[in-house]
C-alpha cells in the first residue's frame, strides 16, 4: 500500500534504458530504475561495474549513448537549472588544494549564492572549524572528503548523489559520513549512494540495486533480497579428531568448510535434507565448539545473484 | 550571466595564482627582466671605436688619430689591407682605414651592428677631414631627440612578451589543472553556466596581464598621459584577451597540466619571434602579420615610444580587436566541443 502511494509521486531520480559506450567498452548496457523522494538508494557494484559512469550521467557531466535520465523530473544533460536542487559528492574530492577550506567553501558558496552563515554551520557540523583556516593541501583524506561533502551540501539540495563516499577512509571518518547520511535522510532528502561496501548499504539503504558489468542484476530492499536469495545457514565450529580429517573433508563439499587454526567451520543450509543426521555425524568426527544459525549477508546475496564477489 | 559568480571565479583564480610558484615565476620573470632595461638608459662609458690602420701613410695617420681622437678611437696597425679586412669581418675591430697617398682614403666598416655603424661613420668623416687639412662642413645642425629613452624602445617588446607569457602559459596551465584535478567538474555542477566560467577565466587572464604591465611601466618610470595612454591600455587589453583565449584553447585540449605546458612552450616561440623580428626581412614580416603579437608590439611601440594618437594606432587596434573577437569565439566553440565529448 505504502509503495503504491510512493510510486504515484514523481520519482526523485528516473533512469530509463541508459546505455553508455566508451569506444569499444560498453560501460552501461541499458539500465533502468527509479529513486523515490526521501529514500536512501544504494548502488552496489565492484570496481568497473559502471557506478561512476552512471553518476556522471546523472550529474549531467556526460551525455548518454542512448536512453535518458531525469532528476526531479528534469533532464540532466545541459541543464544548469538542475544544480540548484542537486548536490554531488564525486569519487575524488575535487577541491582547490592551495586554498584553505574556508576559501574553497566561500568560492563554491558564491557560485550557489549561499550566505556565509551556512558555511559556518556546515563547518561546525563536520568538525572543520579549525582546519578551515589551513590550505586543503594539508588535509587528511577523511578531512578532504568531509569538506567536499560540505561543498555538496552548501545549497541544501533536495537530492544528494554520492560516489563511494567512504572508500579508502578509516572507520572513524566513515562513521562521520554515515551519520551525515542518516542526518540528511531524516530531513526528508533523497540520497543516491554508490558503494562497494555491503555492510554500509545494509545499514543505510532503503533499497539497493546490484550493478554488475553495466547491468542491474537485482533491485529491492536489502531485507527482501536476503529473504529471496540468501538462505539462512547453520554454522558449526568443530575441533576435529586428527584421524577423522581426511574422511571429513571428503564428506562435506569444499565451499561449505573453512579452516581457522585448529578449528573447522562448516556452513550448512538450514533447509538441507537430513541436516540433523549430518550434525550428528560431525559430532562423531570431533568436538563441536559452537553451533548457531545465521542470516545470509548482503555480500553473499550479491555473490549469488551476480556470480562476482565484492572486495 | 551573473556578475557575482563571474567575480567569484576571477577572485578565486587570483588567490590561487598568488600561491602557485609556477605562476609567480611566469609573472615575476618579465618584471625583473624589465628592470635591467633601466640600466640601458645610463651608459657608464662613452662608446670607444676600435679602428685598424694600414697602408703607406699609416704611421702619420696613427699618430694623428692618437692625438686628435684619443677619446673616441683606439687605433691598431695592420700589416696589409687583407689582414685588416679579415679583422673587420670577424668583428675584432669596428673599421679599417687604408691610408694610401691620394685624394681619398678607403675605410671598411662593420655593418653588422647598425648601432655602431652610423656614429662611427660620423666620427671617421670628421677626423679624416681634419687630417687631410680640409674643413669638415656639416650641412645641417643635428638635434637628437628621444635621447636616454632606450628603455622605452625595449619596453614594448617586454610588454608583448609578458602578455603572451601570461596569456598562453599561465591560462593554459590553470585551465588544464582545473580539468585534471576535477575542480572544473565541481564548478560545472554549480549554478555557474559555461559562459560565466569562460568569462571568469578570460577576465582573470586579462586582468593579470594588465596588472603586471602596469607594474612594469611603473617600475620603469614610464609616464603616459592622454591618448597614448588610452591607446596603450586598449592595445594591452585586446592583446591580453587574444592570448588568454589562446591559452584557454590549449588548456581545453591538453590532457594534463604537463601536456598544456609543453604545448604552450611550442606555441609561445612562433607567436613571439616573428613579431619582434618583423622589421628584419619581408619573410618575417609576412609571417608576423598573421599574429596578434605583431600588432600588439607595433602598436605599443608607437604609443610608448612616439606618443602616437588614436589615429596612428588604428592600424594596430583594429586587427588586434579582430583577433580578440575571433579567438574568443573559438574558445567558446572549443569549450562546448571538448566538454560535450567524454574525456
Ligand atoms: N572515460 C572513459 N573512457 C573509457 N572507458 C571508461 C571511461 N570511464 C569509465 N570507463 C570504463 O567503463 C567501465 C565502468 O567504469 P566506472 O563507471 O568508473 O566503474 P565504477 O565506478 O563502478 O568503478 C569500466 O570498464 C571503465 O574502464
Ligand atoms: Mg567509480
Amino acid at each position: 500500500m505504502q509503495r503504491a502511494v510512493i510510486a504515484m509521486t514523481q520519482p526523485a531520480i528516473a533512469v530509463e534504458n541508459l546505455v553508455k559506450q566508451y569506444g569499444q567498452t560498453l560501460a552501461l548496457q541499458g539500465i533502468s530504475f527509479q529513486v523515490y523522494p526521501g529514500e536512501v538508494f544504494g548502488y552496489l557494484g565492484p570496481n568497473g561495474a559502471g557506478k561512476t559512469t552512471t553518476i556522471r550521467l546523472l550529474a549531467g557531466l556526460s551525455s548518454p549513448t542512448s536512453g535518458a535520465c531525469w532528476v526531479l523530473g528534469q533532464p540532466t544533460f545541459k541543464n544548469p537549472a538542475l544544480y540548484r536542487h542537486l548536490g554531488i559528492v564525486f569519487e575524488e574530492s575535487h577541491l582547490y588544494e592551495r586554498l584553505t577550506g574556508m576559501e574553497n567553501l566561500r568560492f563554491f558558496g558564491a557560485l550557489h549564492g549561499v550566505p556565509t552563515a551556512r558555511i559556518q554551520e556546515l563547518l561546525e557540523t563536520y568538525d572543520l572549524v579549525k582546519a578551515a583556516k589551513r590550505p586543503v593541501r594539508t588535509y587528511s583524506k577523511g578531512m578532504k572528503r568531509r569538506l567536499f561533502i560540505c561543498r555538496a551540501l552548501l545549497h541544501d539540495p533536495e537530492v544528494l548523489i554520492m560516489d563511494e563516499p567512504t572508500s579508502g577512509l578509516d572507520p572513524t571518518s566513515a562513521a562521520v559520513i554515515h551519520a551525515a547520511i542518516d542526518h540528511y535522510r531524516k530531513q526528508g532528502k533523497t540520497i543516491f549512494l554508490s558503494t562497494h561496501d555491503m555492510s554500509e548499504a545494509e545499514a543505510l539503504c532503503d533499497r539497493v540495486a546490484f550493478l554488475s558489468k553495466g547491468r542491474i542484476a537485482a533491485l529491492d530492499q536489502p531485507k527482501a533480497l536476503m529473504r529471496r536469495y540468501g538462505q539462512p545457514v547453520v554454522v558449526i565450529q568443530l575441533k576435529p579428531a586428527a584421524e577423522a580429517v581426511d574422511t571429513l573433508e571428503k564428506a562435506v563439499s569444499s565451499d561449505q568448510v573453512s579452516w581457522e587454526d585448529e578449528l573447522l567451520t562448516v556452513r550448512l543450509p538450514l533447509d538441507e535434507p537430513g541436516l540433523g543426521a549430518k550434525i550428528d555425524q560431525l559430532r562423531d568426527w570431533g568436538q563441536i565448539i559452537s553451533i548457531h544459525t545465521q542470516e545470509a549477508s548482503l555480500g553473499e546475496v550479491f555473490r549469488q545473484v551476480t556470480g562476482t564477489k565484492l572486495p | 550571466m551573473n556578475i557575482g559568480r563571474i567575480t567569484a571565479i576571477v577572485c578565486k583564480d587570483f588567490l590561487e595564482a598568488l600561491r602557485n610558484k609556477t605562476v609567480l615565476i611566469a609573472v615575476l620573470l618579465p618584471l625583473v627582466a624589465s628592470l635591467f632595461l633601466a640600466a640601458v638608459d645610463n651608459p657608464q662609458q662613452p662608446q670607444m671605436f676600435l679602428v685598424g690602420v694600414t697602408g703607406s701613410e699609416s704611421r702619420q695617420l696613427t699618430l694623428f688619430l692618437k692625438e686628435a681622437a684619443a677619446d673616441a678611437i683606439v687605433v691598431s696597425p695592420y700589416r696589409d689591407a687583407a689582414a685588416g679586412k679579415e679583422a673587420v669581418t670577424q668583428g675584432q675591430i669596428h673599421a679599417l682605414i687604408v691610408a694610401e697617398p691620394g685624394e681619398r682614403f678607403i675605410a671598411y666598416l662593420d655593418g653588422a651592428n647598425p648601432m655602431n655603424y652610423f656614429p662611427l661613420k660620423d666620427v671617421l668623416q670628421t677626423v679624416l677631414s681634419a687630417y687631410k687639412g680640409r674643413r669638415f662642413e656639416p650641412v645641417v645642425d643635428l638635434v637628437i631627440l628621444n635621447q636616454g629613452k632606450t628603455s622605452t624602445s625595449l619596453l614594448p617588446l617586454w610588454l608583448t612578451v609578458t602578455a603572451v607569457m601570461i596569456g598562453v602559459m599561465v591560462l593554459s596551465g590553470s585551465f588544464a589543472e582545473e580539468k585534471e584535478k576535477g575542480t572544473l567538474d565541481s564548478i560545472r555542477v554549480s549554478s555557474a553556466v559555461d559562459g560565466e566560467i569562460l568569462l571568469g577565466k578570460g577576465i582573470f587572464g586579462t586582468l593579470l596581464v594588465l596588472v603586471v604591465s602596469s607594474i612594469m611601466l611603473w617600475l620603469n618610470k614610464v609616464e603616459l598621459k592622454g591618448e597614448p595612454a588610452a591607446a596603450a591600455a586598449l592595445l594591452l587589453i585586446l592583446g591580453a584577451v587574444s592570448f588568454t583565449a589562446i591559452g584557454l584553447i590549449i588548456g581545453l585540449h591538453a590532457r594534463s597540466q604537463s601536456a598544456a605546458r609543453a604545448i604552450s612552450t611550442l606555441v609561445y616561440l612562433p607567436l613571439i619571434f616573428p613579431a619582434v623580428t618583423a622589421d628584419l626581412s619581408p619573410i618575417t614580416r609576412r609571417a608576423a602579420e598573421v599574429l596578434p603579437s605583431f600588432y600588439l608590439y607595433r602598436g605599443l611601440r608607437k604609443a610608448l615610444q612616439y606618443q602616437a594618437d588614436w589615429e596612428s594606432v588604428g592600424g594596430e587596434i583594429l586587427p588586434l580587436a579582430g583577433f580578440a573577437l575571433v579567438l574568443s569565439l573559438l574558445t567558446l566553440l572549443a569549450y562546448r566541443r571538448t566538454l560535450d565529448r567524454e574525456r
